[in-house]
């Protein structure tokens, strides 16, 4: 799972996580390059890369690499500023609207193989209208957004996306990177509103303890838009389902978790998660290659 | 001369936005225009832009039959770029692609309209040998598709010798690569497989790293090596001496060809600067037929018609404020289009509650402002002038002003307007001496309605003695009244529900027709087992029937229409429409025993 061409080619995907260094952009660049390697095999156009903000951090948390470092390949598509993009001879496609403190964005067409920084829009407005943009227009079918800290909104933005959950585990963070799993994994499983015999609550907005404490104590089912406007820590949504049923009207697809473990071993880590269903979900890490890694 | 103003409260009582959002120019300039919201005062610009939404008509209607003509011309106008129009000495490539990508669909527009469409919207062809056609060449060479850029081999003889210098360092760099994959493939086990690193165990990155040489010489040999956790570590492949030397040859081919690339685009821009006037010209001209093309389609979709503004008068035939008809279809009410015709310069409008006064003074400030925005009106027929002012008077929505009460909002509001009357007038570079169109909802609602009369009634006069006010007789030298501020071309309307309003020479009296009376009596108190159609059940509040179907009740009985109102009738229907929004029987019927004693 997530470690060949045909699970990132002929769609988007965006790369979160839940925190900073949680080797986001690293995994991102080996999905590019097996992307990119597929689309060579089947003669389509390679990836587009592009980035939710700017990453001010001077260090990927996976690699120790300077960042940014994103290493595309001729004819790539890239969003990024102008400047930032001069390395890969950019052959200039469209201009986003707006502009940042680093320079208006552009999608470019990479002409040479190069390393590049890349910086994107920050609202989920932008980055949609970017995607939709590089798919419309024909420019590529596979899209990787590296997104912004702890956010899956964005992956919200785009209809058809899909998202995958990067984490970083180590002995110290273990309890809270399973807990991280289990929620995402049962907000990822939440079924669909449409087609249930009785229309459940429609809740506008985001589901937090206090909007959770002021619903109707007869609406024994809730439906929020989707996933992403739930914001129940672990145990509170827990307690949530145990006395509603909660569903969304709109799913957003999951490609699964990519777990990276530092001090303790993936069979250490799916030991204590002791859930096969949710097991199922988990790649390792891609930059170590053998059983069970992403990419 | 061509004064401009912004609608204001007026436009935000008209509820213009409501169908200013069905007005879609698709250019950056179009657009901007329209967000704008301006209101022209120049009845030539006016005029002009009517003939241009009517020349986009006769464009479109001949091409009915031939509907991917026309969406090439909105997929030309949807592409192109806001821009730079700034003559300097240096552009970035981003800018530089901009008027790439505008000249080609400006080009694609002049094709799609065909040579007569394009030359009266003045979208002149850029002349061969022109600045703007050497431009357009020129940038034409950067780019695998016309609406791409990018800083092409071609440009430059050195530029594309530096390039093929970095093909051939890369060259070297990715096969010195792929040897050292296939050896730490081969010897060690480990597979980097494109990988930039890789997370190794202990055990295979140590025997990498012995093969460096001893200890603390990792970094003379191939493999970069560093701790990841207690099994495992990170393993980089260094470059070989031979890609060292690729990546020294690399930096000095990638100096060289900034060098170049900066060379070209000095001279890109000193051709883009050269035709900058050209493209301020195509600009201009593409922003007209766009908002033209944005007009006429509005038009033929609302069934809109020319304003005419040579009229002292305000006349409309079948006037449809969309808003409210918009309104009344979603909740499944009828709406009646306004047929009106206004000649004093102070118009009173009477009418009962929910009778449609306030939606008639919403209607004609509505036309007056798409009218005088340059835009086509939804009616049958619109006669009026232009002013150069379009004000309202009266309550906005949530509107709060600390420390006034209501009825001191509402002064504040009239002296407001009167000094900008005062304003406009004195100022020699504002104004034609067409005055304002101004509408008063409700004036003096919030007081008691004897002082409330006596103050709505010096305002009527004011506007009433207008035109037949003798120049120089109350009014200063800017045609400003010197008594009240307000100018003798004003024309201005007032709601009021004050029956008591004075009679004055030179002001008009109207009402609304108001409810039908026998069919709202049938509707109220029907007879037992043959309940007229629209007949409603009086229940206290919340027994009887949704609002929904009350608001339709009044809907069905009331007649939207203005009549001449001579001061003989009294009767409000008030009363009536407490019973048909559902209020207690009793006290309706209390209230009529109220009124028949007190005004019998």
């Amino acid at each position: 799972m997530l470690d060949k061409a045909k699970d990132f080619m002929g769609r988007v995907t965006f790369v979160t996580g839940a925190e900073k260094h949680c080797g986001k952009t690293t995994f991102m660049n080996r999905a590019a390059q097996l992307a990119r390697r597929g689309a060579a095999v089947e003669g389509r156009s390679g990836p587009a890369l592009l980035t939710v903000g700017y990453d001010g951090e001077a260090r990927d948390f996976l690699s120790g690499a300077r960042k940014p470092a994103v290493p595309v390949a001729e004819g790539d598509i890239v969003v990024t500023t102008e400047r930032f993009a001069r390395t890969c001879l950019p052959e200039i496609l469209e201009v986003l609207p707006g502009s940042t403190a680093l320079g208006r964005l552009c999608i470019v067409r990479a002409h040479r193989a190069a390393t590049v920084a890349l910086v994107g829009p920050e609202g989920n407005s932008l980055v949609a209208w970017a995607v939709r943009h590089i798919v419309e227009e024909g420019l590529t079918e596979t899209v990787i957004v590296d997104g912004a800290i702890n956010r899956i909104t964005q992956a919200a933005s785009v209809a058809g996306a899909r998202f995958v959950y990067t984490l970083r585990v180590d002995g110290s963070s273990l309890n809270k990177s399973l807990a991280q799993v289990r929620r995402i994994a049962a907000l990822v499983r939440l079924p669909v509103a449409a087609g249930i015999a009785e229309a459940p609550f429609a809740l506008e907005g985001a589901l937090t303890a206090e909007t959770a404490a002021r619903l109707p104590r007869e609406a024994r089912a809730v439906s929020v838009e989707d996933f992403t406007k739930v914001f129940l820590a672990d145990s509170e949504l827990s307690a949530f389902l145990r006395e509603r049923a909660l569903y969304v009207v709109r799913r957003i697809e999951f490609g699964g978790f990519v777990v990276m473990c530092r001090g303790l071993s993936d069979h250490d880590f799916e030991a204590r998660l002791a859930d096969d269903s949710i097991a199922s979900l988990v790649s390792y890490n891609p930059y170590e290659p053998g059983t069970g890694s992403a990419a | 001369m061509n004064v401009t103003i912004q609608g204001g409260e007026a436009w935000i009582f008209a509820q213009v936005d409501d169908f200013w959002e069905r007005y879609q120019p698709l250019t950056p300039w179009g657009k901007d225009e329209a967000e704008a919201r301006i209101i022209f005062s120049d009845r030539e610009v006016l005029e002009r832009r009517y003939d241009d939404i009517d020349s986009a008509i006769g464009f479109m209607r001949a091409l009915a039959g031939d509907p991917s003509s026309l969406d090439r011309v909105s997929y030309h106008l949807k592409r192109m770029p806001r821009m730079t129009l700034e003559p300097k000495g240096s552009y970035e490539l981003i800018e530089l692609f901009q008027i790439k990508k505008f000249m080609a669909n400006y080009r694609g527009v002049r094709t799609a309209l065909g040579d007569a469409v394009a030359g009266a919207f003045g979208l002149a062809p850029f002349e061969p040998g022109s600045a703007a056609q050497t431009l357009a060449a020129a940038l034409d060479q950067g780019g695998s598709d016309p609406e791409t850029f990018y800083l092409a081999d071609s440009y430059d003889g050195e530029l594309a010798e530096a390039r093929a210098g970095l093909a051939a360092a890369d060259a070297v760099v990715v096969s010195e690569r792929a040897k050292a994959e296939a050896e730490a493939r081969l010897s060690f086990g480990v597979s980097f497989d494109g990988r930039e690193f890789v997370v190794a165990p202990k055990d295979s990155a140590r025997a990498m790293l012995a093969s460096c040489g001893n200890s603390g010489e990792a970094q003379a040999g191939r493999y970069a090596v560093e701790p990841y956790d207690d099994a495992r570590y990170i393993v980089r492949l260094l470059p070989s001496p031979s890609a060292v030397e690729a990546l020294a040859d690399r930096e000095r081919w990638l100096a060289a060809e900034r060098l170049a690339e900066e060379r070209v685009v000095a001279r890109l821009s000193a051709l883009a600067m050269a035709a900058m006037p050209e493209l301020a010209l195509a600009v201009a001209a593409t922003a007209c037929w766009d908002r033209a093309r944005a007009g006429a389609d509005l038009t033929l979709r609302l069934g809109m018609v020319r304003p005419l503004l040579e009229s002292d008068d305000t006349r409309l035939a079948q006037a449809r404020f969309t808003p409210c008809a918009d309104e009344c279809e979603r909740m499944g009410l009828s709406y009646s289009p306004l047929n009106a015709e206004f000649r004093a310069d102070a118009v009173v409008l009477f009418g009962s509650n929910m009778g449609g006064k306030t939606v008639v003074l919403k209607t004609i400030l509505f036309f007056q402002l798409v009218a005088q925005a340059g835009l086509f009106v939804p009616a049958q027929r619109f006669e009026t002038r232009v002013y150069d002012r379009i004000e309202y008077v009266g309550e906005l929505s949530g509107e709060r002003l600390a420390g006034l009460s209501g009825f001191g909002l509402e002064v504040w509001r009239l002296i407001a307007a009167s000094a900008s009357a005062a304003a406009w007038a004195a100022d020699g570079a504002c104004g034609t001496g067409r005055g304002a169109l101004v509408a008063f909802d409700e004036l003096a609602r919030t007081t008691g309605s004897h002082e409330a009369e006596a103050l709505l009634s010096a305002v009527v006069e004011a506007y009433a003695g207008g035109r037949n006010r003798a120049p120089g007789n109350s009014v200063d030298g800017n045609g400003a009244d010197k008594a009240g501020g307000f100018r003798t071309s004003d024309r201005a309307f007032f709601a009021t529900h004050f029956r008591g309003v004075a009679r004055l020479p030179g002001a008009e009296y109207r009402r609304m027709r108001g409810l039908d009376r026998a069919a709202t009596e049938a509707a109220l108190n029907p007879v037992a087992g043959s309940e007229p159609e629209g007949s409603i059940a009086l229940a206290a509040c919340g027994d009887g029937p949704a609002l929904a179907e009350r608001l339709a009740g009044i809907n069905r009985h009331m007649r939207y229409e203005v009549v001449d109102d001579d001061g003989s009738g009294s009767e409000s229907d008030a009363l009536a429409i407490a019973s048909l929004l559902g209020l207690d029987r009793n006290i309706v019927d209390r209230a009529r025993y109220y009124l028949t004693k007190d005004g019998a």
